[in-house]
């Protein structure tokens, strides 16, 4: 047993917390997320340079060759600045599609790209029923000569409006059952017949609604098998959701920090009220969510790099989490008092942030009736 | 990050395991019986079985070898040690050997190290905890017994409350006041009392969950200098050691877990005239959460566990799992105890009680996890001061 980070690792969180806090203050995030694209294409540059964008792709596609535990560290502390960008959907989604699914050519042609953060990409997999299931796919692909033609309507496709490529599931065998039946796509994002409209929500994350109508793709934009590709789907989702719980402890760790020195800084009937042992207990409660939220997500992550079996850790992990940090955010508002409910003060930042991530990717319900069927 | 552990690690936990499949077989393993030490049947097989762990050298097995040890890892102790709860063996010995064997070693003269580490490896050696009183609980350091020198002997008078287990073991961990007029917390010191020593009377406390605890009076009695441990005046430090190392290994929580996986056991097979509470999505719901709740106690022993051996001490860690684990315990059998509707409430030896009136007597033990070895606040504040640095109340 070894808990410790390599050296690799320290650095790496030692180089973004540095980065992100010279780069990315709260105020900047509220002017990135007020702006049309809802990120900054210039940090964009930066955080490729830093190598961030080809973390997971091996070096013969000029990435960096590193693990999912490399790219956790890091996604933790883009989770404690709420740094709005497509690192997730491209760096991690996009990419582990790619190396799990994609041919030769699709790798050597995408890959290379993402890694020097030339082109974003984004999937487009969940619709009117969001419920994660392959049944809930409604979109079809249907093939018509060297083509398939795509027509549906996505929704919560995070990033899609400034991403280059859709990876879109699509139901492509009317006949079979669900998971026997979708196939993904690698899509253009300005093919013609793409609409895409950005929701307008809490978080301000830019997740859109994408429709495709009559959406012309070559055959070779299909990434993997034919009907496959629900079965890429769970393998990148497995990765996804990990990743969510990773943003989500550095949202709480920034929370409980922020909470504590509020609780040290303010003085009420004569003394700070990080004194008054009715705070102290919120506090650990606090401490102890984000603590024990931390070590979920690196057991789980350390058991994935191990391939072992994970699925049933993964939803312990995101049902854990996403109550955890919840908990934690509550807590922080309640010992900010007003404060921290005005928007001159970051902590709505971290609350938004902490309800995205936790609706996505199956909320707690969701991966608790998951662990349910497990054991019941 | 590796949370795997060594080859020779999971060798010795398949050995320990084949051993108590043997050695303490399903007859022996109930829900009820460990919690009734000094039952007389149960004492003697109890003995039986800690002879041939002793013979083993498991008991010590992370002791230097010169104190009877194996001079293995923490890590391989700590996986002794889940193995003999998974079992349901009797944890008396077992239990102080490495609770109470570590601080001896830590701060104990030789003659003190070969007399009681030595002993507790040969399963010869165990101790009940001499800390509160009737007057000082939460706050302990105001406790009253007082020992007075009296040439190469302390002189004890006073009282303990809540001493479980000084009816039948060899020796008390007895904190008393050596200084009166020093600050609370300084003037204390720790002696570790041969309970045959004249003067001590012990009045039983029977409590909920069958359990029996006692309250000790201490009249004269005379310990030698030579079974104080370690400095006068330094007691309060020895005892937040022992602390840390109980909460560790008290809220190993792989029992909770095992009596968790009895309870599902019982709750899948459930099916009386149509009644079936595995199929109520409300049960599912909060059984799925128990599951959560217990991976992560196991995952923060892991990393408790881990600060250990690496020389480090877990004073907020160690809080927070004992606060999480007695908290999911009561959960735990709270939740079982509602899905199980009428039958949860039947005691042993009545058709379709849970294991046997196993639940109902961990749903009443559970009721002291939060209170015992440091209440929820207490742990609270520890974690609040030593880990996030907020100013004293």
């Amino acid at each position: 047993m070894d808990l410790e980070l390599t050296e690799t690792q320290k650095a790496l969180r030692k180089t973004a917390r540095s980065f992100l806090e010279s780069e990315c203050p709260w105020t900047k995030v509220r002017d990135f997320q007020n702006a049309d694209l809802g990120y900054s294409s210039e940090m964009w540059r930066k955080m490729a340079e830093l190598g961030w964008m080809g973390l997971l792709i091996p070096d013969e596609y000029e990435g960096a060759g590193g693990t999912f535990l490399d790219l956790i560290v890091l996604v933790e502390e883009m989770g404690r600045a709420v740094l709005p960008s497509p690192y997730v959907s491209s760096a991690l989604i996009g990419t582990q599609a790619l190396l799990l699914a994609g041919t030769a050519e699709q790798k050597s042609l995408l890959l290379p790209r993402i890694a020097k953060g030339e082109i974003v990409t984004a999937l487009a997999l969940l619709e009117a029923n969001p419920d994660y299931t392959a049944a809930s796919i409604k979109t079809q692909a249907k093939a018509a000569g060297d083509d398939y033609v795509i027509q549906g309507t996505k929704l919560f496709v995070r990033d899609a409006r400034i991403a280059d490529y859709l990876i879109c599931a699509a139901k492509t065998d009317s006949k079979a059952a669900p998971k026997e039946s979708i196939s993904l796509f690698l899509v253009k994002r300005d093919s013609p017949g793409i609409v895409c409209k950005t929701h307008n929500t809490i978080a301000r994350d830019r997740q859109c609604e994408v429709v495709f109508n009559q959406v012309k793709v070559p055959k070779t934009s299909l990434l993997g098998k034919l009907n496959k590709g629900w079965d890429v789907v769970e393998h990148i989702l497995q990765y996804a959701t990990v990743a969510e719980c990773a943003d989500m402890v550095g949202v709480g760790q920034k929370a409980l920090e922020m909470t504590v020195q509020h609780a040290k800084d303010r003085v009420q009937f004569g003394r700070p009220i990080g004194s008054f042992q009715a705070i102290q207990h919120e506090c650990a409660d606090m401490a102890t969510y984000v603590e024990q939220a931390r070590w979920m997500t690196y057991f789980t992550v350390w058991k994935m790099e191990q391939g072992m079996p994970a699925a049933l850790d993964i939803s312990r992990t995101k049902a854990y989490v996403s109550e955890a940090v919840q908990k934690t955010l509550r807590r922080g508002h309640q010992i900010h008092g007003g404060v921290g409910f005005t928007l001159e003060h970051p902590l709505y930042l971290y609350y938004r942030r902490a309800l995205t991530d936790e609706v996505m990717y199956g909320n707690a319900d969701w991966h608790r009736k998951v662990v349910a069927n497990a054991i019941l | 990050m590796d949370f795997s552990f060594s080859k020779e690690t999971q060798r010795l936990r398949e050995e320990v395991r084949q051993f108590f499949d043997k050695e303490w077989p399903k007859e022996n393993r109930n829900w009820r019986g460990w919690e009734q030490p000094d039952a007389p049947e149960f004492l003697e097989k109890a003995e039986r079985l800690n002879k041939l762990l002793a013979a083993k050298g498991w008991l010590a097995l992370s002791y230097p070898k010169q104190y009877g040890g194996l001079g293995r890892t923490l890590e391989e102790h700590y996986i002794f040690h889940q193995e003999l709860l998974r079992a349901n063996a009797p944890n008396l010995k077992a239990g102080c050997a490495v609770l109470l064997g570590p601080v001896i070693l830590r701060y104990g003269t030789e003659d003190q190290k070969k007399r009681f580490n030595t002993a507790l490896a040969q399963g010869e050696m165990d101790f009940c905890l001499g800390y509160s009183e009737p007057n000082a609980g939460s706050d302990l350091a105001s406790l009253e017994l007082k020992a007075v020198r009296d040439g190469d002997y302390y002189i004890m008078n006073g009282s303990k409350i809540y001493t479980t287990n000084a009816h039948i073991v060899r020796r008390c961990f007895l904190l008393a006041r050596t200084d009166p007029k020093a600050a609370k917390h300084k003037g204390l010191s720790l002696f570790i009392v041969d309970m045959k020593t004249p003067g001590i009377t012990i009045r039983p406390i029977h409590c909920m969950g069958d359990v029996r605890t006692n309250e000790t009076f201490w009249d004269n009695v005379k310990v030698p200098v030579a079974d104080r441990l370690g400095e006068e005046g330094q007691g309060w430090r020895y005892v937040a050691t022992a602390l840390d190392f109980e909460r560790l290994w008290i809220y190993n929580t792989i029992w909770v877990r095992k009596l968790f996986d009895d309870l599902v056991a019982f709750i899948k097979t459930a099916d009386r005239d149509g009644w079936r509470p595995r199929e109520d999505p409300d049960i599912r719901t909060k059984v799925a959460q128990i599951s959560v709740d217990l991976e992560v106690c196991q995952v923060m022993e892991y990393k408790i566990l881990w600060m250990l051996g690496q020389g480090k001490i877990p004073y907020a860690e160690a809080s927070m799992l004992k606060v999480w684990a007695s908290e999911l315990y009561q959960r735990m059998t709270d939740t079982i105890t509602q899905a199980l509707g009428p039958y949860a409430q039947l005691s042993q030896g009545v058709l379709g009680s849970p294991l046997d009136g196993g639940l109902i007597q961990q749903h009443e033990s559970s009721i002291g996890a939060t209170f015992l070895a440091g209440g929820s606040e207490i742990q609270r504040t520890i974690i609040a001061a030593a880990g996030l640095g907020l100013p004293a109340a």
